[in-house]
């Protein structure tokens, strides 16, 4: 869909208005709760925006990973990076596909949730542990992604980002 | 609030009250109503709080849910006047509301001088010597609760690490949510379960930075009892490291005041027997807790059971839980590309 205002900037109006024009003006009780709306504008707003791109980073760390796990119990031919998500959805036939995701989003994403469904399984089987390569990796990146958006400014965001700049 | 009834209970609660002043309400939380009022009788004024069940006292819960393991006010009162007297600090209980006074359930309890504000006794200045005494003074009023003889108290429930990670582990499932760092974080729980503790004591179970009152000196009172029962002492240890309740302060395991060595030789140190493997445990089943909370209230959100937006706010907090329990169970310091 293409809109102008976009959905991001529809939300940043409603923030520049809460915090010029309407927090001035208030105090205690009505105060506190202006703030508390805009920090769920806020996440929104960053949500909008940041979304596709940190859905799409987990979408191909997931494939990685599942078809890694795959390879190790001899599922599947390793050089098609196509079988991974073919033993996902023939793994889980009755799973039903968010409609809501396979219209609004990109085609390859309907996916991504039948994919994290069998990682969470994985894991909660034993058939995936601390131990798989690259599961580390993509708990940290995923949680860290949704954590800037969720809250970014959370003591132990600011510690892990502030640790990876440096190294 | 109805001031006459107040009035009333005031003058039974204080010898000599004629009036009361400067009603306040402090908060309004989904369980309970927090009032601060004072009596006024000859010999001077009489800093008070009033505790009451906010609606029907379910709060965010459904009413009647069997996973509410909130006491009732008049159990709280009850421990509050129990534990009083065994050596950890707590405001004195006044009067219990009984149904004649028509004010609900709660009861009144004195109004000790101090803050509970996190961010003001983590960062302020005026707070330095307050920080340096309080996790001595923590480690020995965990140590004289755990100590108190249960025989004292009302009945409580008895609770334990099974227990808890079966109740938390349920919650979660019921969300339906897909998150691989909860469900590593149950393998862990379930593969590191602590043997029994080998004498369940009295637990405050939300012993945690935000539920001290501290002055300028050091802890003064352990306020908010409703989740009191009996269990494993390295519970309260535990979850008072959450790092969700260091407010800043991460580096300070033990509730954004200090390293958790003070606290444990304090807690020795009063006769307390501690375990950090145990403490450690404890805080990464209560960092699942807390992400589990913050799912519960956004699901009464979505229900329509409490539709403030504070409540859909804090769903979003679960993840903090994740990245903490990442910090805990999987530390890794590799950067990460992009």
């Amino acid at each position: 869909m293409e809109t102008i205002p976009d959905a991001a900037e529809l939300i940043d109006a409603a923030i520049e208005s809460l915090r010029a024009e309407l927090l001035p003006a208030l105090g205690g009780r009505e105060a506190f709760q202006v703030r508390v709306i805009l920090n769920v504008l806020e996440i929104a707003r960053r949500e909008i925006l940041q979304s596709p791109a940190a859905d799409a980073d987990e979408f191909v760390r997931l494939r990685g990973l599942l078809a890694a796990r795959d390879r190790a119990g001899d599922l599947s031919d390793p050089s098609d990076p196509n079988d991974a998500e073919d033993a996902v959805v023939s793994a889980t036939p009755t799973e039903a596909i968010d409609v809501h995701d396979a219209i609004d989003r990109s085609a390859t994403l309907p996916t991504l949730s039948t994919m994290r469904r069998t990682l969470c399984e994985s894991i909660r089987e034993g058939r995936i542990d601390a131990a798989t390569p690259g599961l580390t990796e993509h708990l940290w990146a995923d949680v860290l992604a949704r954590v800037a958006v969720d809250q970014p400014t959370y003591p132990s965001f600011l510690h892990e980002a502030a640790t990876r700049t440096r190294d | 609030m109805e001031e006459t009834r107040l009035l009333a209970l005031v003058c039974r609660a204080v010898p000599g009250a004629t009036a009361l002043a400067a009603l306040e309400r402090l908060s309004g939380g989904a369980n309970n109503e927090t009032w601060a009022l004072d009596a006024v009788a000859p010999s001077g004024r009489v800093p008070l709080i009033l505790r009451r069940k906010a609606g029907d006292g379910a709060g965010f819960r459904v009413p009647g849910d069997p996973d509410d393991a909130s006491v009732s006010p008049e159990t709280e009162a009850a421990v509050l006047r129990a534990v009083g007297t065994t050596g950890v600090p707590v405001p004195a209980i006044r009067a219990v509301l009984e149904p004649s006074d028509r004010l609900g359930r709660g009861f009144l309890m004195d109004r000790v001088p101090g803050e509970t504000r996190p961010k003001r006794l983590l960062h302020d200045a005026a707070f330095a010597d307050s920080r340096r005494a309080v996790l001595g003074d923590c480690g020995r009023a965990l140590a004289a609760l755990h100590a108190t003889p249960v025989s004292v108290l009302p009945p409580l429930r008895t609770s334990s690490a099974v227990l808890e990670l079966a109740l938390w582990e349920r919650r979660w499932r019921t969300h339906g949510s897909d998150r691989p760092v909860f469900e590593l974080a149950l393998r862990w729980l379930h593969e590191h379960l602590p043997t029994a503790a080998r004498q369940p004591v009295p637990l405050h179970g939300d012993f945690r930075t935000g539920n001290l009152l501290l002055d300028r000196r050091g802890l003064r009172a352990v306020l908010d009892w409703e989740l009191a029962c009996i269990g494993d002492p390295m519970a309260d240890l535990g979850w008072f490291c959450v790092a969700s309740w260091r407010f800043g302060a991460l580096d300070a395991v033990a509730g954004g005041f200090g390293p958790l060595e003070e606290l444990l030789a304090a807690y020795r140190a009063a006769g307390g027997e501690a375990d950090a493997d145990r403490v450690r445990y404890w805080e990464v089943l209560g960092t699942f807790r807390w992400g589990v909370i913050c799912l519960d209230m956004a699901a009464a959100w979505r229900a329509g059971r409490d539709r403030s937006v504070e409540r859909a706010a804090i769903g979003r907090r679960a993840s903090e839980t994740e990245l903490d329990l990442l910090r805990l169970l999987l530390p890794e310091r590799r950067a990460l590309p992009g």
